[in-house]
């Protein structure tokens, strides 16, 4: 089976700093992949090349199966793309920027609006749709977030640390549909800080620290490989305990 | 382009949000265009007629001949009001309260070789055109007066006849006043003041409306949407073209919205329709490409916006919005031809020569597109790699 996601030998460099370098992984159908690492350790530099925003120096990045760069277009349909930040329009309503995000995927207007009311009713925001953004709260904000970047089933989610900043309910129920997605055979590309959302939600874990990739497998492998009572006490064994800016 | 399209009505949806759009296309350029016509009430109704007040202290021909021959020369095709009284204290306080715009005194013995002034001037502090205007006339008249005097000494000296001498005053006079008030006729003007001041003020307010598209680029950067849109299937171009877009549209609509509130309200003559129509176009697409220079190279949206309040009003200075830079030395009329902005109002005086089509302004509408261009390369060149960085 093609996987989702193969990123084979990625490097980056930014002048002086490698942010990325030498990260082979692959994501296949239904599959949930954690990436986790310590601030500045390559996750969003490499999720940049994943979906395209960025050039990787070498290697190279297939989405079920096509090369991915910065110029192909056709391929991003393949990819929903969950920014760390909020990204969505203030002045519009939760509904407008769902319309749009989906016109500009390629769906024809009337499809927009009835897949835009289907990802509302996905996200908990059907109440407030036509409320303006600005005035949600960061939770709501945050669920509209990850709503635009399942608007056109994309066969890989990017989610790069959804759960920030959320309150716990919001927290649980973007989990639940993260989990629910995944279920329906959608690959998942998954950052978290968060190591309990991270064993609950991933079937394999990838540790990045200083660019490249420590460790890999499914959590029960690295919490028996390295001896360690839970992921998070992996995490700390393989990047250090020492404070990341 | 599809996708170009959905930006730029993404856009206008936003600035219609937050109501920008409206301010800068249409609730702008009407307070403007109101504000001018507040200031300027008559700009475009030509010179006033002169009101003088004239003193006879001579009791003399002298002061029959200012009156009833020197005035209404210098007040050549317009109706002066031309009054006479009595007391100098009189006119004086008539001219302190604005009855009149100035007062002439003939002194006694005026006109006697060697006797002191001719005409004395009353004038009020502050009324500079008028003092100006009142001034010159006497001193044509004092000129005038020492002409007919030689000319009647040479007449005599020549064995004019009575009724020749007669005659010489008034034919001393005809030549002697070179201070006459004159109205030309505005289809005669290269660009009347109204208009040039209303395309001087819209061509610079161009350069504060247009930013709104191609710097939300800024914004969108900051906001993290700029992203998406480039995770989108779409090509990069059309992130850009949408974005020019909005600008060129806004940057219409706020020209658009000048030029017909100039024209009501001020009665601004801006020309043939077709004409203008493209100057504006090509105006806008000029400004929309030098703005783009600065959203290639600024970093942050407050950045961009501090550089382009420099830009419009060092374009606007050196373009002869402020003032006409073709009566200024030649580095600065040379300079001037460096800014859209000149190049705009020549077209638009090119268009007030009667008769004038879109054809006429065929030169500026080129070099305000060569402008366009120039940006558009300088934008591409210095903003390459990161003016759709997320």
């Amino acid at each position: 089976m093609t996987s989702v996601l193969t990123c084979a030998g990625l490097h980056k460099r930014f002048g002086d700093l490698e942010a990325v370098a030498g990260v082979s992984f692959t994501i296949a159908p239904g599959e949930t992949y954690g990436l986790l690492g310590p601030n500045g350790a390559g996750k969003t530099t490499t999720i940049s090349m994943v979906c395209g925003l960025l050039e990787a120096d070498a290697g190279e990045v297939f989405v079920a199966g096509e090369r991915m760069t910065t110029t192909t277009t056709s391929i991003r349909a393949l990819v929903g793309y969950v920014p760390q930040d909020i990204a969505i329009y203030p002045d519009l309503t939760g509904r407008e920027n769902l319309v749009f995000f989906a016109r500009l995927q390629g769906l024809p207007r009337t499809a927009a609006r009835e897949r835009a009311a289907e990802v509302l009713g996905v996200v908990g925001l059907t109440d407030r749709a036509d409320d303006r953004s600005s005035e949600y709260s960061g939770g709501m904000k945050r669920r509209l977030n990850i709503g635009i970047g399942l608007l056109h089933r994309p066969t890989l989610l990017v989610l790069d640390e959804p759960t920030v900043g959320v309150d716990p309910q919001s927290r649980n129920a973007i989990l639940a549909s993260v989990e629910e997605l995944a279920g329906a055979g959608m690959g998942v590309l998954y950052t978290t800080h968060y190591m309990e959302e991270a064993e609950r939600l991933c079937d394999r874990v990838g540790i990045i620290d200083a660019g490249a990739l420590r460790a890999e497998g499914t959590p029960k492998d690295l919490m028996e490989t390295t001896g360690a009572p839970d992921l998070e006490a992996v995490f700390l064994e393989l990047t250090g305990k020492q404070l990341r800016d | 382009m599809q996708a170009a399209w959905l930006i730029l009505g993404n856009d206008l949806r936003q600035r219609s949000r937050d109501r920008s759009i409206w301010i800068m296309a249409i609730a702008a350029p009407l307070a403007l265009a109101a504000v001018f016509a507040l200031t300027l009430p008559d700009v475009n109704q030509g010179i006033d007629p002169p009101r003088w007040v004239v003193v006879d202290e001579d009791g003399g021909t002298l002061a029959n001949l200012f009156t009833a021959f020197a005035l209404p020369i210098a007040a050549d095709g317009l109706e002066a009001t031309i009054s006479v009284v009595e007391d100098r204290a009189v006119a004086a306080a008539r001219v302190a309260d604005g009855t009149y715009d100035a007062g002439f005194v003939v002194p006694a013995g005026a006109g006697d070789t060697g006797a002191g002034p001719v005409v004395e001037v009353l004038t009020v502090q502050g009324r500079l055109i008028q003092s100006l205007v009142a001034e010159a006339v006497a001193r044509a008249f004092a000129h005038g007066v020492e002409q007919v005097l030689v000319a009647t000494a040479a007449a005599e000296e020549l064995g004019a006849s009575a009724s020749e001498l007669q005659a010489v005053p008034g034919i001393a006079f005809a030549t002697a006043l070179p201070a006459t008030i004159v109205e030309v006729p505005a289809a005669d003007r290269v660009l009347d003041l109204t208009t040039f001041l209303s395309a001087g003020m819209a061509v610079m307010f161009l350069f504060f409306a247009v930013p709104f598209g191609v710097t939300s680029l800024l914004e969108e950067r900051s906001m993290g949407t700029l992203a998406r849109l480039r995770v989108a299937p779409v090509p990069a171009w059309s992130i850009l073209a949408g974005k020019v877009a909005t600008s060129l549209v806004i940057g219409v609509a706020s020209m658009g919205s000048l030029i017909l509130a100039t024209s009501l309200l001020l009665g601004a003559s801006w020309g043939d329709l077709l004409g203008v129509a493209s100057l504006v176009i090509a105006g806008v697409v000029a400004a929309v490409s030098l703005v783009g220079v600065v959203a290639a190279v600024a970093r942050t949206p407050e950045q961009a916006s501090v550089a382009q309040a420099i830009l419009a009003i060092v374009l606007a200075m050196f373009g002869g919005v402020f003032f006409p830079v073709s009566q200024g030395p030649g580095l600065l009329r040379f300079l001037s031809l460096l800014t859209p902005h000149a190049w705009f109002l020549r077209g638009l005086g090119d268009l007030a020569v009667p008769g004038a089509t879109a054809a006429d302004v065929a030169g500026p509408v080129g070099m305000l597109l060569a402008f366009g261009l120039g940006g558009a390369l300088m934008s591409a060149l210095l903003g390459r790699n990161r003016i759709l960085a997320p």
